[in-house]
């Protein structure tokens, strides 16, 4: 038994070590952006010191509303409420620091539309839109008010026209009503 | 490069680990540092050394005479970054030397002091970004401008325009940093009879990013490093120059915020003179960066 945790202990160590993915939570107010080749902090200022003057940015947040994570290679930036969340420029930001981003993850909470083809979600909150593309999990139907934590590949966001809607996959549903099994658009 | 160089790379290769490349005009801050757009650096680095063991070959003799050597060489280093791909850096010492050398059967002391050579460096680098690690091949042509003083006893300066180039291989992960530079640079005639030999190097870090604090931006590095030279017979005011040697020692870089700080210790494990020199003797290096 031992020996098997022991095992179990290392074989942890050595998937954080090597970078495995681990689960990624937002909190709220917050994006996180998965960041590929950010493994060392004194590197990584330049990202820190592009991102730190954004407007949407909660200062009062990791001193500069920017958490640079080099265990998970993760950038958290802390927003103001309401604010929305200018990907295009951060994915910018990000790249001109010499770094690629990968993935963003959010959180967005409101009420699942269907427009035409689209299933769109607009934040409540901060008034962003976003279309709903897939689910991890069990998808959602027209009309159920959620609160989810969504994802999207962030190579998306470098060309999209500015006011578009990014596309994005719900990964877990924090919570939310008259939900349905239906297969979404 | 005859078969004798082309050995001795071989050799230098097969040891295997690593030196900083703190003596390289493309090698101002860090390896990965600046490197976003618009991201600049400077640098200022002490380098000593100092011998009196007196060498034929690769064998020491006795030394009545009292032959030594000491260079105290103080960098400004700047380095800008256009693009990641595309950095430009610069290196000019202060440089304050003296040695016993022996002139018309005695010995004479002689100093120098001012104004060292400046290099000039073109960093063209390729970035591989991996989930959990980072690398970079580089290549950087360099040019080295007569601006120290060839009139001293012991000139800082040797009156010629030097051109080089390197080519490097980087590669980091949170825990492992691997750096490998292979340069070259051709020495031309210079003032008052001096004229070096061309230089092949390499320079190769291993080591570990043993701490860090994400909040508080802070962490170390500690490597191990081998530096290896290969220079051409040449020949400077006190007679002949050039050889071979291999040096191993440790280094240290600790950060905080946008600032680095660095030592680094060579100690000479082989060294082979061209006709009779000092020894090249034990390398101390401190620096201390910031990048912006």
């Amino acid at each position: 038994m031992k020996t098997t945790m022991v095992v179990a202990a290392a074989l942890l160590a050595s998937q954080v070590a090597l970078g495995e993915e681990l689960p990624v939570v937002v909190e709220e107010n917050q994006t996180v952006v998965q960041v590929n080749g950010m493994v060392c902090s004194f590197c990584a200022y330049g990202a820190e010191k592009a991102l730190s003057d954004l407007d949407c940015l909660d200062a009062a947040d990791f001193g500069n509303g920017v958490f640079v994570d080099i265990d998970t290679q993760r950038i958290t930036l802390a927003l103001r409420p309401g604010e929305k969340i200018p990907f295009r420029e951060i994915y910018k930001r990000i790249e001109k620091s010499g770094y690629d981003p990968l993935t963003f993850y959010l959180r967005a909470e409101g009420r699942l539309e269907r427009v035409g083809e689209k299933l769109l979600l607009t934040d409540s909150k901060s008034g962003q839109l976003f279309s709903v593309a897939a689910f991890d999990s069990v998808p959602l139907a027209a009309g159920a008010v959620v609160r989810v934590q969504a994802h999207f590949d962030a190579e998306q966001v470098s060309e999209l026209p500015e006011g578009e809607a990014v596309e994005i996959t719900i990964g877990r549903v924090l919570s939310g009503s008259s939900m349905t099994g239906q297969k979404s658009g | 490069m005859d078969r004798l160089r082309l050995r001795w790379l071989a050799f230098a290769l097969l040891l295997g680990v690593g030196v900083p490349a703190t003596g390289w005009a493309h090698q101002p801050v860090m390896d990965m540092a600046p490197r976003w757009d618009g991201g600049w650096g400077l640098q200022v680095r002490n380098e000593f050394r100092s011998s009196n063991n007196l060498l034929s070959g690769d064998s020491k003799r006795a030394n009545p005479q009292g032959r030594k050597r000491r260079v105290n060489t103080t960098w400004l280093e700047g380095v800008y970054t256009f693009v990641r791909e595309v950095r430009v850096t610069a290196k000019i010492p202060w440089v304050e030397q003296s040695r016993v050398s022996v002139v018309s059967g005695s010995a004479v002391k002689q100093t120098g002091s001012g104004l060292g050579d400046a290099i000039l460096g073109l960093q063209l680098k390729h970035y591989i970004n991996r989930e959990a690690s980072t690398a970079n091949f580089g290549l950087t042509p360099s040019l080295r401008f007569p601006t120290g003083s060839t009139s001293d006893a012991y000139p800082v300066g040797d009156g010629s325009w030097d051109v080089g180039v390197s080519a490097s291989f980087s590669h980091e992960t949170t825990f492992l940093y691997q750096f490998y530079d292979l340069s070259y640079w051709h020495n031309s005639k210079g003032k008052r009879g001096i004229d070096r030999g061309d230089e092949v190097g390499l320079d190769v870090n291993v080591g570990v990013h043993p701490y860090h604090d994400n909040r508080h931006n802070l962490g170390f590095f500690l490597m191990a490093d081998l530096s290896a030279r290969y220079e051409g017979h040449g020949e400077d005011t006190a007679g002949t120059t050039g050889g071979k040697r291999v040096s191993l020692g440790p280094i240290f870089v600790g950060y905080w915020n946008n600032l680095m700080l660095r030592f680094d210790v060579k100690f000479p494990v082989y060294q082979r003179v061209w006709g009779s020199q000092v020894a090249h003797g034990t390398e101390f290096n401190a620096g201390l960066g910031v990048v912006f």
